[in-house]
């Protein structure tokens, strides 16, 4: 055995990997150095560190984006604001993450998840701390758009975890961070109501100035956590991307052709619109649920902040669950049961939309949305196991528009139902789940070749080399450019479902 | 399959439950009569404005029983409630001010001015406008209660369609200059932090890369 710190050439891979400094990494590793499994207790660099940075910037830039809910029946009054107000705000908050997800996936391929999480988190805190000084529809509705470009840290998330993590535990990793960093919506709608309250009466400042201080305490956080980022992050297990050299494993491709793959993909289209009624559906709750249990049923600000808390709470397990039940489908009946898991799942989180708004009672209220969210944010984590399949070559553009769809899907909800006084809150919640069970029955349109759809049965002698090996033209397959994908095809056999394992497909 | 509907069915059997359930409401205030006169006066150190500025300026309310009704109408009569209370102009588009026959669920009037005892003639009271009154217009209404606590008459110092003797108040912003400052210092710290980080990390990075 090689003595410790120095490499032979017959080293076994994995225990005794080092960096490039030498150092033997905490976490056993595979050969690209990214970790086998995920230790949620340990903060060891680079891995778990880097789990724990992503996780927490993005449930603060949660956190901030739906700072103004919890405490907007105080806002309300000091800015004067109609009902439409209110929800032009609330579409404004959820808006401008289109733009920035659409850009973040570019930014870190580019210049590294670590400075694309940081510059992020730290150019909104201005715009957090903005917030203290509006004073008219028109501030409240800037101030709101411009943090919520900060939601894109899901995108940088997700990819940091990609580039740390192996692909065997990449769903549970992902699944964890974007659960984990989602609570933050939920911890916002506890903290801001208490730091009100305690600025309010332990500092004796004035109720409409109270509110203001509030925010000092996001805007705090975003620095805090840029800071963190960039001392203690590093984009990928060998070190960041300045200081490494780039391997040859990574293929040069060009942003037209990895946008046309992605966007003639019908599938593409289909996740963007059903994501709409998962995650869409999640940050429009987000963001009228504290002021509905404060309206409907005559509670305090601070008991409605603390039961829609409980709302964003659930992402704790809901939504890495979601990702660990499609997986177990996926062991059983392939791609199919994935995409069956996804379409209850979903479509039992309508149902219990539609309940939560024909519910008249305060106590039967919140058992229902607690079952309610568990599904919504369990279809989230099922989505995303469902993602990777669509494409190889276009894969981050995929994610970076179907999370995008998310956000339209909660525009599209709030503009319909919740903007005007044509409809109570709780017709508007009803309506909701009437809207996401019809809309996620598109996914029984969604057919793979080789592994089926949700009715009809895979195509016989189709093959994931076939599917994958198709977005890349006849010249790029001689200059050898689609030789990853096919790799994945390979390891992609597993969505076959336990029965088809052993049908044997032509090598590459 | 089978186990997610049972639960699908215990959710819905729980909801039709719990609905059946109704609260008790409370008096209806078309019940209500409205048996006293009540009159409203800003105070203000500024006398010309009519308008009312919180913190600064108070109102006057006086009450007293309509003194053309019968002798024995305020038999029952305990106490006075005087509200503050929301004009139409000011409710429109905002459902959490919503006007509701209901008292229990009446969310007319939002401020509590004063509760004396009932007293046929001879009330007065000068409020200071607090602080957290949100800018809008208001009426002033008195409500009469008995010894339960139970509204039993009524009287406001507008019409019945509550358009007239409005009172506007100007509310504060709740800006200080002290969080406009603070503010302002920690969002350039913010940014010129992380400018200062980018230039640092790219200018060490031009050191040789380590192999």
């Amino acid at each position: 055995m090689a003595p410790q710190g120095q490499e032979s050439a017959f080293s076994v891979p994995g225990d005794e990997a080092t960096d490039l400094k030498g150092n033997k990494f905490a976490l056993p590793v595979d050969s690209e150095h990214k970790a086998k499994t995920l230790r949620l207790y340990s903060f060891a660099s680079p891995h778990m560190l880097t789990f724990h940075l992503s996780w927490i910037s993005f449930m603060t830039c949660f956190f901030s984006t739906f700072a103004p809910p919890p405490l907007m029946p105080v806002i309300r009054d000091n800015l004067d604001l109609t009902k439409v107000d209110i929800a032009n705000a609330a579409v404004a908050s959820v808006s401008g993450s289109i733009i920035s997800r659409l850009l973040m996936g570019t930014i870190c391929d580019l210049a590294g998840p670590r400075y694309g999480c940081a510059i992020l988190i730290m150019v909104t805190a201005p715009a957090v701390f903005c917030m203290p000084l509006v004073n008219s529809i028109t501030g409240f509705i800037m101030v709101r758009f411009f943090i919520s470009f900060a939601l894109a840290t899901f995108v940088s998330c997700q990819f940091w975890m990609s580039s740390m993590f192996n692909s065997k535990i990449v769903g549970l990793a992902n699944g964890t961070a974007a659960g984990w960093g989602n609570v933050g919506g939920g911890v916002t709608q506890l903290v801001m109501p208490l730091v009100f309250s305690l600025i309010q009466h332990q500092f004796g400042a004035e109720y409409f100035t109270a509110w203001r201080l509030a925010f000092f305490v996001p805007g705090v956080m975003h620095v805090v956590m840029g800071l963190l980022v960039l001392t203690l992050g590093q984009d990928l297990p060998d070190g960041n991307y300045a200081a490494l050299k780039r391997s040859g494993n990574k293929v040069p491709d060009t942003f037209g052709k990895v946008l046309y793959h992605g966007a003639t993909n019908y599938r593409t289209w289909i996740f963007t619109i059903t994501y709409g009624y998962c995650l869409g559906v999640e940050l429009t709750v987000d963001n009228i649920i504290a002021e509905y249990f404060y309206d409907r049923f005559d509670v305090n600000l601070s008991t409605a902040g603390i039961i829609a808390s409980t709302f964003g709470f659930m992402n704790i397990f809901a939504r890495p669950a979601g990702g660990i039940i499609s997986d177990l489908m996926a062991r059983r009946f392939g791609m199919r049961g994935r995409l069956w898991a996804l379409w209850i799942i979903q479509t039992l989180g309508g149902v219990l939309c539609i309940i939560l708004g024909i519910t008249h009672q305060l106590t039967s209220s919140i058992v229902v949305m607690l079952i309610f969210s568990v599904f919504v944010q369990a279809a989230c984590g099922a989505t995303f196991g469902v993602i990777p399949f669509i494409s190889r070559r276009s894969l981050g553009i995929i994610s970076g528009f179907i999370g995008a769809g998310g956000n339209v899907g909660s525009i599209l909800t709030q503009v319909l139902f919740f903007s005007s006084s044509k409809y109570s809150t709780e017709t508007g919640i009803m309506l909701m789940g009437v809207m996401t069970v019809a809309c996620t029955s598109v996914l029984f349109l969604v057919y793979f070749p080789q592994w089926g759809g949700m009715i009809c049965p895979p195509r016989v002698k189709s093959t994931e080399e076939d599917y994958y090996g198709a977005e890349w033209n006849a010249e790029e397959h001689a200059a050898g450019l689609h030789e990853s994908s096919l790799k994945f095809a390979v390891n992609s056999r597993s969505e076959r479902g336990a029965r088809r394992q052993s049908v044997e497909s032509t090598p590459a | 399959m089978a186990c997610c509907h049972k639960l699908l069915a215990v959710t819905v059997l729980f909801a039709a439950l719990f609905q059946a359930t109704e609260v008790e409401g409370g008096v209806r205030f078309s019940t209500l009569e409205r048996n006293l006169v009540v009159n409203a006066q800003i105070q203000s150190q500024n006398v010309s404005s009519g308008v009312a500025k919180v913190g600064v300026d108070s109102l006057a309310v006086q009450w007293n029983l309509n003194s053309s009704l019968e002798i024995e109408v305020d038999s029952e009569y305990a106490s006075v409630k005087v509200k503050l209370c929301f004009a139409p102009k000011s409710q429109i588009d905002r459902g959490w001010r919503k006007t509701d026959d209901d008292l229990q669920r009446d969310n007319t009037c939002p401020k509590e001015i004063a509760t004396k005892l009932y007293r046929s003639e001879g009330n007065f009271v000068v409020w200071r406008i607090p602080k957290n009154v949100p800018g809008g217009e208001y009426f002033v209404r008195a409500y009469v209660l008995d010894t339960q606590a139970v509204e039993l008459a009524y009287g406001q110092n507008t019409d019945d369609a509550k358009t007239t003797n409005l009172i506007t108040i100007i509310p504060i912003t709740g800006r200080l200059p002290s969080i406009d400052i603070a503010g302002i210092v920690l969002s350039l710290f913010s940014v010129v932090s992380l400018c200062s980080f980018l230039l640092a990390e790219t200018l060490l990075g031009r050191k040789p890369a380590m192999s």
